[in-house]
């Protein structure tokens, strides 16, 4: 976890655009935005408003065609393309809408993996793997494959691996998509309190009830951030911002 | 529905009509799969490589073989240039020959030729009373051997006699420089003749029947049947008719009574003007095809090398396609639909690469006969380009067969899915079906015993036969239980590979797992990869037992390192001698010689030696045609000869002893043991020439009586070679002699030198004396024994080791391709490119050496009955040849290059989101 003054994500008028000349798309437009650690923003909007845009942007996935990205203070573009391996690995997970586990191993070997692609020994990493479970409350499914978990089971399997190995930054694109009510409810409770426990987060939703475990909301359209002023108070005032 | 509210058919919708909708569901799979072959190009490629790489192959080499080979249609105008036929005489007999005139003979003997009008009887055929009886014009045609001499060296060739300024001879030759040659002293040398040295200016020796004659080039020639010298006709070996009329097939008949083979441009044309010739169309060349099972057994072949290379890729490709499958089942579509829906794939697949193969197999067929031409100049030239359309149908049928084939099984399979998963994108493995390891491990076994016990007995019992139609499929039935059982352990092993990689590295744990997982394709894949090792090993071992006794049982012939040239003909032995002292200048060359001339070509008459110690005439003794009481010990018909020489030559040859020295000093004929009588004996030698094809008729040159003693030794053959000495192979010595023992018995004439050369003949030196010698003589280095056919160890290594690499790499490709979500996954959390590319590393690694190492131990069974069959019981050796060494070379080295490979062609980085641009 950072312990410096940096914000764990800076965002700094990022834009993005796809293809070139009439059929150009602008996804973001100039984009700010500061995710602190302990904080939990939720960003929400209408569908292709630029919600994913930016949270491929923020997690390096994507590169933005204009403005900077900077987690705990390093600047993305500045860094090469092992840097940024090695910063996926260290500092961000990712927590996906479909269930992004890797089939062929267990829900252990799973959150195991940030740890064993950065070389830390198996037994470490199975270890830290366990504690990540624990702390996800399914400590008992460490080896059951994907298939024999529930949605909700895999879901707290991969926010597991996306914090596993003292990350800093979580970045969570619809991670109670695929979900019923009750698990995304779990899942985000799960969530919530990886973000009190110092973690930074940043949760793609369109949906109020969600966002309203966050600490702050924005409000994407057209690529625009069109309130980031709000915070989380209750989901009617969140519906009422966004509608 | 009609706006009258009236069906707008009176059939109901779902009247069922088997036939029509039996192929109504066709229609629609090969609609659907049209589409999706053109919607996915890539892997609709892939396929289509895979099938048609054989195809291609084999319509490459059809189409040089077809071509390369010359019809008689093909070959008209080298034969008979411009004339209407060309005719030569075989025989006294009347001729019964094929309609083409390229072979005779036939049931029964014919009557003696009849006589040409004009002509006296018994007289050979003239130019003459050829043209009375034909009406025509006839040209002399010769083609003979010859040896030609320039410079210092002497070859052998083949001289076209035609005279070229008459067109008559047009298209038998080609001159490209120079002029056609006037007299018998001038000569063309054609591009083959250039070939082989032959200057192509200034003058050279023939020598003919031991007659030599400077002639003059005049020019250079192209000769489509690689003669390396075109002259004006010497004699007539054959004529060409020249007239207006064809020669049509009663003519040829006529003709034939006088003994003469007519080659018919008419005939030849037009041959069903012999169709109702029954004793002809029984000669002819297409009445004596390749039996149909023959083709069957290719084609079969042919089906098998196809549907193992293309199997995986059908079953990666029909395991790519469960989400529409899936669909087809929301939809209603039943199991045979699904099936159907993939092998109208495999069908359209298989027909467009068997129409791509053919057309580039052709192409590619054409260019290989362009480089021949080019490679080849002493090679005699091809025909026109010939595509057969049979062929190209039987290969159309061949590639669709084996496409359905290749993708029945995953057909099956993707047809058992589970609806609910594959519409949520799950794959979860099916359970190993309890009872089928153990099922499949008896299974095996009882193959492995059914394989043996077919060979062994019958091996056993003295015979070798293993053709009949039992042992057949004894051996087959075995063949397949044992690579079924083996099969159907497969899943089981497959499953516990998966379970035991928790502790292997995360690349090869990823492989392991996704190979257990996707069991449906993994054993498609290992059942492709196992059989192509099992058989490279199985062949592997025949070969190399057959070859562990043909070394045990070679016989060194000279020291080893050292070499001999033996001389046949009129070859000059100095100047061989001068050519291996000029290549080892110290090198020592001891000549073994022989009574009587080496035979001479042209001629028939060999020169021959008999030996007799009783009474009859020299004459009987020579036709080995006396009593009992003539005692002969030798005879021309026995092949046998004396051998001359110094003693101490004679004694280093055949390591004799110090008695027979003594004997062979004194003047004495010594023979073999086996020719003993009690004490030295009077023995009349006769030397003379035999005709071997003049009824055996012979001419007594000399005769003499010498003393003949037996040897010490049993017989003057050869024995295991020391270092100093040397043995002497050829024909069995009748017995040897020293020049002055047989003075006045003829001519004593070098028959072989035996060099002796410090250290050995160097592989430089071999190579310089072999190009300088005189080609009619046999120039030897002995190197041990020498496998000659080590290339079929490198050709079937290659051949399954390119079929290994590709299914493996297919393999990895299709699972790569399967695995790009879960790769962008490892890529967002970090994952450096090289991860991913030890991933398709090790999943080519994993499924290439599961399939190959079972694929070695089932090889082993068939590999070890295959040496004994092939080599009667090991010839009394112990055990089979296993080659460790290349076999693997093949079930680790390749796997382990198609790991290299995949790893090498994988994108490290995926895109990690949905829209890249």
């Amino acid at each position: 976890m950072s312990t410096t003054t940096h914000p764990a994500l800076l965002l700094d008028g990022v834009e993005r655009t796809h293809g070139t000349g009439p059929t150009a798309v602008h996804a973001l437009r100039g984009v700010s935005l500061a995710v602190e650690p302990g904080e939990l923003v939720a960003v929400m909007g209408p569908s292709g408003s630029g919600k994913s845009t930016l949270l491929n942007v923020a997690g390096a996935l994507d590169a933005p065609t204009g403005g900077r990205v900077l987690i705990d203070g390093q600047e993305l573009s500045a860094l090469g393309r092992k840097q940024l391996d090695r910063l996926r690995r260290r500092t961000m997970g990712f927590v996906f809408q479909d269930l992004n586990l890797i089939p062929s191993l267990t829900a252990l070997e799973n959150v195991s993996l940030p740890l064993e692609l950065d070389g830390v020994a198996l037994r470490t990493a199975r270890a830290a793997a366990r504690a990540a479970l624990d702390k996800v409350r399914i400590p008992e499914l460490a080896d059951r494959f994907p298939e024999q978990l529930s949605g909700g089971q895999q879901q707290r399997a991969a926010i597991a691996r996306a914090l596993v190995g003292d990350r800093s930054l979580v970045l969570a694109d619809e991670p109670t998509g695929a979900l019923d009510s009750t698990t995304g409810e779990a899942v985000l409770r799960t969530l919530r309190q990886q973000c009190d426990d110092g973690a930074a987060g940043l949760l793609v939703t369109h949906e109020s009830r969600h966002a309203a475990w966050a600490d702050r909301v924005i409000f994407l359209r057209d690529g625009v951030v069109v309130d980031s002023t709000g915070d989380a108070a209750t989901p009617e005032s969140l519906l009422d911002r966004v509608v | 529905m009609s706006s009258s509210g009236e069906r707008m058919t009176d059939h109901p919708i779902h009247e069922n009509h088997a036939i029509a909708g039996y192929f109504g569901a066709w229609r629609l799979s090969l609609r659907l799969a049209r589409r999706d072959i053109r919607r996915h190009r890539g892997r609709a490629l892939l396929v289509v490589l895979l099938v048609g790489l054989p195809l291609l192959i084999v319509a490459a080499g059809a189409t040089f073989a077809y071509t390369r080979d010359v019809s008689s249609k093909e070959g008209l105008t080298r034969t008979m240039g411009a004339a209407q036929a060309y005719l030569y005489p075989v025989d006294q007999w009347q001729v019964r020959q094929s309609p083409d005139g390229s072979t005779t003979g036939g049931d029964g003997l014919l009557p003696r030729a009849s006589t040409l009008p004009g002509a006296r009887p018994g007289r050979a055929v003239t130019a003459a009373g050829l043209q009375g009886v034909t009406g025509g014009e006839v040209l002399p045609v010769s083609n003979r051997s010859t040896r030609v001499q320039f410079g210092d060296r002497k070859i052998s060739a083949q001289v076209l006699g035609i005279d070229g300024r008459n067109p008559a001879y047009r298209g038998m030759a080609r001159r490209t420089t120079g002029r056609w040659p006037t007299t018998p002293d001038e000569v063309l040398v054609t591009r083959a003749g250039k070939a082989r040295g032959i200057p192509s200016q200034g003058r050279i020796r023939l020598s003919e029947a031991g007659k030599i004659r400077a002639v003059t080039v005049v020019g250079t020639a192209a000769a489509p049947g690689a003669e390396a010298l075109v002259a004006l006709p010497v004699g007539a070996d054959g004529w060409l008719l020249k007239r207006d009329t064809p020669v049509d097939w009663a003519e040829v008949k006529q003709l034939n009574r006088y003994g003469l083979v007519v080659q018919s441009r008419s005939v030849i044309e037009h041959p069903s003007q012999a169709a109702n010739d029954g004793p002809a169309q029984r000669l002819s060349y297409d009445a004596n095809p390749v039996p149909a099972s023959v083709w069957t057994l290719l084609a079969v072949g042919l089906v098998i090398v196809i549907a193992m290379l293309a199997g995986p890729a059908f079953g990666a490709s029909a395991s790519r396609q469960r989400h529409a499958l899936g669909l087809l089942v929301s939809n209603g579509a039943t199991r045979p639909q699904l099936r159907r829906y993939l092998l109208g794939q495999a069908l359209l697949l298989g027909a467009i690469s068997a129409l791509v193969s053919i057309v580039a197999g052709a192409v590619v067929g054409w260019a290989a006969i362009r480089v021949h031409v080019a490679m080849s100049p002493t090679a005699v030239a091809p025909g026109p380009l010939e595509l057969r359309w049979r062929s190209g149908v039987l290969l159309l049928l061949i590639a669709i067969v084996a496409s359905l084939v290749a993708a029945y099984i995953p057909a099956v399979a993707a047809a058992r899915l589970r609806l609910i998963e594959v519409l949520r994108g799950q794959v979860s493995p099916r359970t190993v079906r309890a009872g089928w390891p153990v099922a499949g491990v008896v299974l095996a076994a009882g193959g492995a015993f059914l394989l043996w016990v077919a060979i062994v007995p019958s091996l056993d019992a003295g015979s070798r036969n293993v053709s009949n139609l039992p042992i057949i499929g004894a051996i087959g039935l075995g063949a397949a239980a044992l690579f079924g059982g083996v099969l159907m352990t497969t899943p089981w092993l497959l499953a516990q590979l998966g379970r035991a990689a928790g502790r292997f590295p995360l690349a090869i744990r990823l492989a392991a797992r996704d190979v257990s997982r996707q069991r449906g394709r993994a054993v498609a894949t290992t059942a492709a990869i196992l059989g192509t090792a099992a058989l490279c090993c199985a062949a592997l071992i025949g070969y190399a037992t057959v070859q562990r006794d043909y070394a045990a049982e070679y016989t060194p012939q000279l020291p080893m390192g050292q070499a001999s040239v033996d001389l046949y003909g009129d070859s000059d032995a100095a100047a061989a001698e001068r050519v291996v002292q000029k290549a080892i200048p110290r090198a020592e060359i001891a000549a073994v010689s022989v009574l009587g001339s080496r035979p001479t070509l042209g001629t028939s008459s060999e020169w021959g030696v008999a030996m007799y110690s009783g009474t009859c005439t020299d004459q009987e003794a020579m036709q080995a045609a006396a009593s009992d009481s003539c005692h002969i010990v030798s005879s021309p018909l026995a092949g046998n000869t004396i051998v001359v020489g110094d003693v101490d030559d004679l004694a280093r040859v055949f390591r004799l002893s110090d008695t027979d020295r003594r004997q062979l000093r004194d003047g004495r004929l010594l023979l073999p043991t086996a020719g003993r009588r009690d004490g030295p004996t009077p023995m009349h030698v006769v030397t003379g020439t035999v005709d071997r094809f003049g009824d055996d008729r012979v001419k007594v040159a000399a005769s003499k009586v010498l003393p003949a003693i037996a040897s010490t030794q049993s017989s003057l053959t050869y024995a295991a070679p020391k270092d100093d000495t040397y043995v002497m192979s050829g024909p069995f010595p009748a017995g040897l002699a020293t020049p002055a023992a047989v003075r006045g018995l003829g001519a004593v004439s070098v028959a072989r030198l035996v060099i002796s050369a410090p250290g050995g003949v160097s592989a430089d030196a071999q190579r310089t004396i072999a190009e300088r010698i005189d080609d009619a003589d046999r120039f030897c280095v002995e190197r041990g024994y020498q496998d000659d056919n080590r290339w079929v160890f490198v050709i079937i290594g290659a051949v399954f080791g390119l079929l290994l690499l590709v299914a493996t790499l297919v393999s990895t490709a299709m699972s790569q391709a399967e695995s790009r979500a879960d790769s962008a996954t490892l890529a967002s959390i970090g994952a450096p490119g090289r991860t991913r590319r030890a991933i398709a590393a090790s999943n080519a690694a994993v499924v290439g050496l599961v399939g190959a190492l079972l694929g070695l131990v089932v090889g082993l069974v068939p590999g070890i009955a295959a040496a004994r069959a092939l080599t009667g019981g090991f010839g009394g050796r112990s055990a089979a040849v296993i080659p460790w060494g290349p076999m693997l070379a093949v079930v680790l080295g390749v796997p382990l290059l198609a790991a290299i490979l995949a790893g090498l062609v994988t994108r490290g980085r995926p895109p990690m989101t949905r829209r890249t641009t």
